[in-house]
């Protein structure tokens, strides 16, 4: 977003672009009188312009490029047990784009994923959960959360075999969750399915508590600004400085990148959908930011399953108030991120031996 | 003092009936009941299994709709409470989910859920002898569950390879431009 001096300088060569150059200022003058867009011209590091801090804002880009797939996937979608599965194969053969914007929705899904598990990895390694940003991690594990949560109403939603089971599943944890899982009982409410709730759920209940979430998370960042770069030792010289806009271009055009790789991978590889749920034995496995869970619910059965995931996350939450240390170089804070590399290759192996097993019956229904 | 003991003792009740209602939660034996198949259609046959309700007693089961509420019938508990029983689902059930609720003799209660579909629009004789076999009847009675993926033909107009063709280039683009472009 170029400043309107800066346009104006460059607009001297000719006549004409002289002309468009003064309308282009009037106009932008315009506008930032009444939007106060110049406001997002405030000094950040420049170094928060580089890949690994710009990881929080692909994530969020890849939100938007999932709310807007599901909005067209909810025009066509039934979310009802008797037509939902039905609905999801008209959405593949019928409905206008209908195929690749599952496949963005389902591809957007996983890779958004991938790139909040990073972020959170560079925040991990960087210490940018100190003071005086506890909070704010706190609300990215929120964010997790609530990732995980769409991520799995998005799963039931296609009400195959894999989304059937996983419904299941959701129906024992409640059921050992007593009256805090009343929610997700059948018995909540007579005139409205399980599998519906769970779409209110994924398109209005999740999504309000991310925007609460995130909007938290952007106040807090431009609040207690970029995080420092993960040194002790005093800066020999000032930190160069950019500005949020240019951040804000880098974000955009990642984001654009990340659309139009979804759309390469979307295209060679769509979003695939398995055969209508039959009640039975269990056949499936779950999506593979899950997979972790598979072996502990081998082990426990369902409270496995629900109490190695409220683990996880406790243990995430707990990290600012584990390390109070004031350093935040990588070699002060060994034992942490070894701790952390540790619970990072427990999850993977426990995955890598979910996927390398065959399934295993877990339900009790 | 005093308010610190009795917010001490607060505390701990408070966990006490937290920790008591996950005991409940968690204790074996709960009271459940399993249907078979969730999607049914009026007509169709209903497979109810019970587990830990009335032992040796009777049990009466219902289905139970925001227009429509009937009872199925009943069915014997065994010396651990457990049954086994089919129903049909009245034909004249009008399509909506329903509770299949399950109430003991001695005030034990389980419920589950199912959906009856819309009754099918009475063939005439010149449908009925159109229908086509595409599979055994033994198999379209009893499906087995798969984790097999659904064989869907996937097929894209002129026009929507256009659009998709123009999107990814228009979106790599200009996203290389931002990124690229220095400050």
């Amino acid at each position: 977003m170029a400043r309107p001096e800066e346009i104006q300088l460059r607009g001297s060569i000719s006549p004409t672009s002289g002309r468009l150059t003064l309308w282009w200022d009037s106009t932008w003058r315009g506008l930032d009188e009444r939007l106060g867009l110049s406001a997002f011209s405030y000094p950040v590091p420049e170094y928060a312009n580089r890949l690994p801090y710009l990881l929080g804002g692909i994530t969020l880009m890849g939100f938007i490029i999932l709310f807007a797939t599901g909005v067209w996937l909810a025009q066509f979608y039934h979310p009802h047990p008797s037509e939902a599965h039905s609905s999801v194969v008209f959405i593949i053969t019928q409905a206008p784009l209908g195929d690749i914007v599952r496949s963005l929705h389902y591809w957007g899904a996983n890779i958004v994923v991938l790139t909040v598990l990073l972020h959170m990895m560079r925040i991990y390694w960087a210490a940018s959960y100190k003071r005086p940003r506890e909070g704010n991690w706190l609300i990215g594990v929120g964010l997790l959360a609530v990732t995980t949560g769409l991520i799995f109403t998005g799963t039931v939603l296609k009400y195959d075999q894999e989304g059937f089971e996983a419904l299941a599943h959701n129906r024992e944890v409640a059921n050992l969750l007593g009256f805090l899982g009343s929610w997700f009982s059948l018995e909540f409410s007579l005139s409205v399915p399980l599998l519906t709730r769970l779409y209110i759920g994924h398109i209005t209940i999740l999504p309000g508590l991310f925007t609460l979430l995130i909007l938290g998370h952007l106040f807090l960042i431009k609040y207690h600004s970029i995080s420092p770069r993960p040194s002790d030792e005093p800066a020999a010289v000032p930190e160069r400085m950019s500005r949020f806009t240019v951040h804000l271009r880098r974000m955009i055009g990642f984001g654009l990148l990340l659309w139009a790789g979804l759309g390469v991978l979307s295209v060679l590889a769509p979003a695939p959908l398995g055969l209508p749920a039959v009640p039975g034995e269990e056949v499936t496995k779950p999506p593979w930011m899950f997979l972790w869970l598979y072996p502990l619910e081998n082990v426990w059965g369902v409270q496995g399953l629900f109490y190695g995931g409220l683990l996880f996350f406790a243990l995430l939450a707990l990290v600012p108030f584990v390390d109070r240390s004031p350093y935040r170089s990588p070699r002060r804070r060994r034992w942490l991120l070894a701790a952390g590399g540790i619970l990072f290759l427990a999850l993977v192996v426990l995955g890598l031996y979910a996927w390398a097993t065959v399934p295993v019956a877990h339900l009790v229904e | 003092m005093n308010g610190r003991f009795f917010r001490i003792i607060a505390t701990w009740l408070a966990s006490l009936l937290f920790l008591i209602s996950l005991g409940n939660a968690w204790a074996h034996g709960e009271p459940k009941i399993t249907v078979t198949p969730e999607v049914v259609a009026p007509g169709g046959n209903l497979e109810v299994r019970g587990e830990s309700l009335t032992e040796n007693g009777e049990i009466t089961i219902s289905l139970q709709g925001a227009l429509f509420v009937t009872t199925l019938g009943t069915a014997t508990g065994d010396a651990e409470g457990d049954f086994i029983i089919n129903f049909i689902i009245p034909p004249e059930t009008p399509g909506g989910t329903y509770l299949v609720r399950a109430l003991g003799a001695d005030g034990k209660t389980a419920s589950a859920q199912i959906t009856v579909t819309e009754p099918p629009p009475t063939p005439t004789p010149e449908a009925a002898a159109t229908v086509s076999v595409s599979a055994t009847p033994e198999a379209e009675a009893h499906p087995e569950p798969s984790a097999a993926e659904h064989q869907i033909p996937r097929s894209r107009s002129t026009g929507e390879w256009a659009l998709i063709l123009l999107g990814l280039g228009l979106s790599a683009g200009v996203g290389l431009f931002l990124v690229r472009t220095r400050d």
